[in-house]
């Protein structure tokens, strides 16, 4: 049947595209009228912002050819870089149950099915339908989607399910005496080879713990703005693309 | 009569609005309350026009839908057709009841087209059912009300025949 989906999508991409036409017309508008001491102010807030970026990027350097050098001495395999190509959301599904995006990037980009979706925050999601011009993107937070994570603190590692509501994750299984705090940074963890680790998936919002349950009640908060991106990064990580 | 058809493109042009409007963003918890545009337009075509709009061209309109949500494919598609046939099979006594009449029928049309939708997507095992997917069954009916004017007034407007 995916093939014939694949097929079936070019139907599709001029419905989006139309759909879509007044948000662009919106942002096109802004962009239009938006006066010269607004893009002066812009202009600097991004200069400024770029200049912190790349004092920031120098420690990285530094950071990172430590890391690798570290790495050499205790044997194991250099990480390797991942690549990004810029995606924009052009729909979004209709049906509220269901967390998903439509993106401006299909097959013809080299986009592939299981490939990983973030945004400038945090993990967005994964595709799981790829047509010729456009993908289908399904959410972290839709309640059919699970992920293997990381607390960042102590490396505790767990699954973050989809709950089906856009702000927030559970994650299950976390015995109750776990050292999990309000608070934590959860990352992805690499496992299951989905996902490239290290990138934020969430921050733990609320820990309640029943004495009278086997397993803690952990929530989380996605720090992806994942009813707000309107530009999203397909991650292409080297070991993955041929697939 | 019937090979001097009028106006066909109207048919056309109001099923591409609805389903259209059908994947058009809506902002937070109003996406809940989408009246079902496809619906409420293919039945209005089933009763004006019974010779020209019948259960394929439901069921293409069907099809499109389920490629624009990214559902099983076959899902509205079966369910409008179904739809469809038992709007041909009673058009003629549709026809004569009052709005307010036909609005409560379409209300139980568009439950039927929201159990096939929940069935086909718990065996598919996408979402829960949360009671709030029951709410278009009300708005879709309210909108009648107001889409049968509305088209009708079109259809004479281009002599849709």
């Amino acid at each position: 049947m995916a093939p014939v989906r694949t097929q079936l999508s070019l139907v599709a991409a001029p419905f989006y595209w139309v759909v879509d036409v007044p948000s662009r017309m919106v942002s096109e508008f802004n962009d239009t009228l938006s006066s010269r001491r607004e893009l002066m102010a812009d202009n600097e807030r991004l200069r400024a912002e770029s200049l912190i970026l790349n004092a920031k990027l120098q420690k990285y350097i530094e950071l990172r050819a430590e890391n690798v050098r570290l790495r050499e001495l205790m044997n194991s395999a250099e990480r390797l870089n991942d690549t990004v190509v810029v995606a924009e959301v052009v729909a979004v599904a209709s049906d509220p149950n269901r967390h998903q995006l439509v993106v401006d990037k299909g097959s013809r980009d080299g986009a592939f099915v299981g490939q990983p979706v973030i945004d400038a925050t945090g993990l967005l999601g994964q595709i799981i339908e790829v047509g010729i011009l456009q993908s289908r993107v399904l959410l972290i937070t839709d309640s059919a989607h699970a992920l293997p994570v990381r607390v960042s603190r102590n490396g505790l590692r767990a699954i973050a399910e989809g709950t089906g509501l856009i702000d927030e994750l559970t994650l299950t299984h976390v015995a109750a005496t776990t050292d999990i705090q309000v608070g934590d940074l959860l990352v992805s963890s690499g496992l299951g080879g989905r996902f490239p680790g290290g990138y934020p998936v969430g921050e733990v919002t609320d820990v309640s713990i029943d004495p009278g349950q086997p397993f803690a009640e952990v929530r989380a908060r996605p720090m992806a703005q994942l009813d707000r991106s309107r530009n999203v990064l397909l991650v292409f990580s080297e070991q993955k693309s041929e697939e | 009569m019937e090979s001097h058809a009028h106006g066909l493109w109207f048919v056309v042009v109001s099923l591409v609005a609805a389903l259209l409007l059908s994947i058009s963003p809506l902002s937070g918890d109003w996406a809940w309350a989408r009246p079902d545009f496809v619906l409420l337009t293919l039945v209005y075509w089933l009763l004006a026009l019974p010779e020209r709009v019948g259960v394929f061209v439901s069921w293409l309109c069907g099809i499109t839908l389920d490629i624009l949500q990214g559902v099983v494919l076959g899902q509205n598609a079966f369910a409008l057709a179904v739809i469809a046939y038992m709007i041909q099979v009673s058009y003629q006594r549709l026809r004569m009841f009052s709005l307010r009449k036909q609005a409560a029928f379409i209300s139980l049309l568009e439950l039927f087209h929201i159990l096939v939708d929940q069935w086909a997507q718990n065996i598919n095992g996408v979402a829960q059912t949360h009671w709030l997917v029951f709410i278009p069954i009300v708005t879709t009916g309210i909108l009648w009300l107001f889409l049968r004017p509305t088209i009708a007034w079109f259809q004479r407007m281009f002599a849709v025949y």
